[in-house]
């Protein structure tokens, strides 16, 4: 006979902020494999040899980067209402993750094309003028190489088409801006890889980079749910 | 100094090591407080996350509203430099303060080898390291541990140390310190009030006097001290605060797992054993507190694994009856049991039964020695059979890797002794090969991990000389001739760092110096061999005119004043001399449960250890 145990598929959203940035997404995993279990919420485990909470997670963050649009998906092997699972998650999340809402997945992670960033840094050696105007210089270029490292080794692409880019303002010693970027499992452009692309055209590194994820979205620009 | 910014976190290796946040930690109102305590582990945070003592005290110093203790590790390479080189002080984990902010500093001492940290963290904290230039009150360095046995080679260092066991002598001397604040005592005044807390030694207190060889020939107390000493234990440990909850790290550390702790001491009398003599008498906590804290710890960390903690875990009379109550509910709550330091001699069956159930994270043991004269003199009671017995089962289990651990260096050691270790592991190797019933389509592996014997305080063997380094090496070499098989993997420490260990755990105030001496050059971390520098050791002993043999390889006679003897730890001197008279004899000591050998420690409980 076939004993399947009946489970239920919840995509819970969340933040990772302040000096949780610093968490890697490894130990993300296991901080929430441990969270989840003290919620004492009836989780499926896997049934493998040595069980374990079964948790996937989409596009994963970057060690240092903050955001407000972090996921995670898991099973349920008895009903709950989705406000009680985001109310027992958070009152055993440790500090700087905080579940905001809960829900049945609509879209498959692989879906995912396109994430929000908001990006701040300084320069504090460099003229701001002059910084704005390599910056627009770097970016208007017809072509924005840079090289990417990938499983297969490093090769030089062009992150123009994938990466859209707000004005870059600055205010009292940083600079900002907003950028939307390809992303998720067949093209993923990492702000990183931004700086990087900067980097190389300017003969200089910005300082004390700040990213934090602001939103998620599949092709059609709806966001990740 | 300047306040730490946040963004030095992302220009070094493994940030969460600094980052604090985890779950548990504790966070409080710096002004809702009178005390701040800033608990040192003068090693990485891997390990010292993974430290039980310091999960114990965390927990209770916390437990009173008006002390803040807070935790401190040290800064790898990477992060130290950064420090330096931007003048930022060394942190606390949870308030991000600098050290030198804290009203008192305790450091734990673990192992002889970590004390040149405990100056590194100091200076990186902007605290002067000796004692004697600390003149306030602020910034008291206390410390505690199993090194506190003789705590002498950092004496310089240290205003008070607590030997014995902390839950409650910390509190007394933290609250003493509340007072002292809230009536502007001096430094001095503390200190004198202090040192008439039972097992609390204040070093500038008690001068030490040497005889002409070098030796101790006597200790001279000054104002309020008295000797001797006597350590601290609980005598309950049912009514002793364990925590309920663990700070649970974010990476991965050493011993990432709930841990409960079944007994304190160990009935065995292990003759090299430090932790066996200075940890007595033998208490066990009750199985059903024991039920109690495995639940809560689980409850609260949300660990995939626990762990049952002890100097020999089945040396515990309720481990049955504790395994068929742990067995009965954590599969359910996928939380795996872990069972370390079982002994070979006292697997029953239906123990063993048990244990099959039981994560299997790989198979040792340690029959200490080669040779069965050898086991008797080193009171390791243990046979011959039994080890061939306990590795028969473990092959029939599946098993075809199992770890011997061994020393060399012990007291009358000869070459046939010696080899006696490979032709042990020979012979579980052959009778792998002899079962009818070995798993299939494998090869067996044994190795054997071999460790230089080093003496030391409180043991029967702490009259003994350690070989030299040149005839440790002799006998490795011995060893590694005898070896004819494949399937015998031998390892060891560098005989270096077991040597400089010998120093220091026997050592006395004289060292304190080559001790700063070794850590201004450069010296620090020594225990990870990457940051070993044993030359430096050497050129710092050379400079402060200290000769490092003399406190190593020398032969102490019987009525030599030993710089511990400021220490009543329970087991008196003429127990731990009759010990070494019956190792040369080799002639054993049954353990404590099968008949009581009185050596002194129950005085410490006011009763006979079992009923």
């Amino acid at each position: 006979m076939n004993n399947v145990t009946e489970f239920i598929d919840v995509r819970l959203f969340y933040t990772k902020t302040g000096s949780a940035k610093y968490i890697s997404h490894l130990d993300v995993m296991r901080a929430f494999q441990r969270a989840l279990k003290r919620s004492k919420i009836d989780f499926w485990y896997t049934e493998g040899f040595h069980p374990h909470l079964y948790l996937t997670f989409a596009l994963p963050l970057s060690l240092g980067y903050e955001s407000v649009a972090e996921s995670v998906d898991f099973r349920l092997i008895s009903p709950m209402p989705y406000e009680e699972i985001v109310r027992r998650i958070n009152a055993v999340l440790p500090v700087g993750f905080k579940a905001i809402a809960a829900g049945k997945p609509k879209m498959d992670a692989k879906q995912i094309r396109f994430a929000d960033y908001e990006i701040s840094f300084a320069a504090e050696e460099k003229d701001v003028e002059e910084t704005l105007a390599i910056w627009y210089r770097c970016f208007d270029r017809e072509v924005v190489p840079v090289i990417k490292k990938t499983k297969s080794g490093e090769k030089e692409i062009d992150i123009k088409p994938h990466i859209k880019l707000s004005k870059l303002e600055y205010k009292e010693g940083r600079y900002y801006l907003k950028a939307r970027l390809a992303s998720g499992v067949e093209l993923n452009i990492n702000p990183d890889l931004v700086f990087a692309a900067f980097k190389n055209f300017a003969g200089f590194a910005p300082e004390d980079i700040k990213v934090k994820r602001m939103a998620v979205y599949n092709e059609k620009m709806e966001k990740f749910r | 100094m300047p306040a730490i910014p946040e963004k030095i976190l992302s220009l070094v290796q493994k940030p969460a090591r600094y980052c604090g946040g985890e779950l548990n930690s504790v966070v409080k109102k710096k002004e809702d407080v009178s005390v701040r305590f800033a608990f040192c582990f003068p090693d990485l945070y891997e390990v010292g996350m993974s430290h039980l003592g310091m999960k114990i005290l965390y927990s209770l110093l916390n437990s009173d509203p008006e002390v803040w203790c807070e935790r401190v590790f040290a800064p790898d390479t990477d992060m130290e430099r950064i420090l330096r080189e931007n003048g930022y002080p060394l942190f606390a984990l949870e308030s991000r303060d600098s050290v030198g902010d804290f009203d008192m500093i305790g450091f734990t001492l673990q192992y002889e080898l970590s004390y040149t940290g405990i100056l590194n963290m100091l200076d990186l904290a902007g605290v002067p390291v000796r004692a004697e230039d600390r003149t306030g009150l602020k910034n008291l360095v206390v410390a505690g541990g199993p090194c506190s046995c003789n705590p002498e080679p950092i004496a310089d260092f240290i205003d008070l140390f607590m030997p014995g066991e902390g839950e409650e002598v910390l509190p007394e001397v933290v609250n003493l310190y509340k007072t002292a604040k809230k009536k502007g005592w001096s430094k001095k005044q503390y200190l004198c009030e202090a040192a008439k807390i039972q097992g609390v030694y204040v070093p500038s207190l008690i001068d030490f006097v040497y005889n002409d060889d070098g030796t101790v020939k006597e200790f001279v107390p000054k104002e309020t001290a008295t000797l001797p000493i006597t350590k601290r234990i609980i005598k309950d440990l049912d009514k002793v605060p364990y925590p309920d909850k663990f700070v649970v790290p974010f990476i991965d550390i050493v011993h990432d797992r709930s841990q409960l702790e079944l007994m304190r001491g160990c009935i065995r009398g292990c003759r090299f054993c430090q932790a066996g003599f200075i940890y007595r008498p033998v208490r066990e906590k009750r199985f059903d507190t024991l039920c109690k804290d495995a639940h809560n710890l689980c409850d609260s960390t949300g660990y995939e694994e626990l762990s049952l903690t002890s100097l020999s875990t089945s040396d515990y009379s309720e481990l049955e009856p504790l395994l068929d109550d742990l067995l009965e509910w954590t599969p359910k709550e996928h939380v795996n049991l872990a069972v370390p330091s079982l002994r070979v001699d006292n697997f029953s069956e239906s123990l063993l039964q048990k244990i099959s159930k039981v994560r299997k994270s790989g198979l040792t043991f340690a029959p200490e020695a080669g040779t069965q004269r050898m086991r008797d003199v080193i009171n390791k009671n243990v046979t011959e059979e039994e080890i061939m017995n306990t590795a028969k089962t473990a092959f029939e289990g599946g098993y075809t890797a199992v770890k011997l651990y061994f020393m060399i260096g012990l007291p009358t050691e000869t070459d046939d002794d010696v080899r006696g270790i490979v032709e042990t592991a020979q012979r579980v190797v052959n009778m792998f090969y002899s079962l009818p019933n070995k798993p299939k389509g494998k090869g067996v592996q044994v190795t054997c991990s071999v460790a230089s014997f080093v003496p030391k305080p409180f043991t029967p063997f702490q009259f003994e000389p350690q070989d030299t380094r040149e005839e440790l090496h002799r006998k490795q070499e011995v060893m590694r001739s005898a070896v004819h098989s494949r399937k015998i993997d031998l390892d060891w420490h560098d005989a270096e760092t077991s040597y400089l260990e010998a120093v220091l755990a026997r050592g006395d105030r004289k060292i304190g110096k080559v001790i700063e001496t070794a850590w201004r050059k450069g010296c620090n971390l020594d225990s990870w061999d990457e940051h070993f520098k044993f030359d430096v050791w050497m050129e710092s002993f050379e400079e402060c005119g200290v000769k490092p043999e003399f406190y190593a390889n020398r032969t102490r006679s019987y009525d030599e004043v030993m710089p511990w003897d400021i220490f009543d730890y329970g087991v008196t001197k003429k127990f731990i001399i009759n010990e070494n008279k019956k190792a040369h004899e080799s002639v054993t000591t049954p353990n404590c449960r099968r008949k009581c050998s009185g050596c002194g420690a129950n005085c410490l409980k006011g009763g006979a250890c079992f009923e």
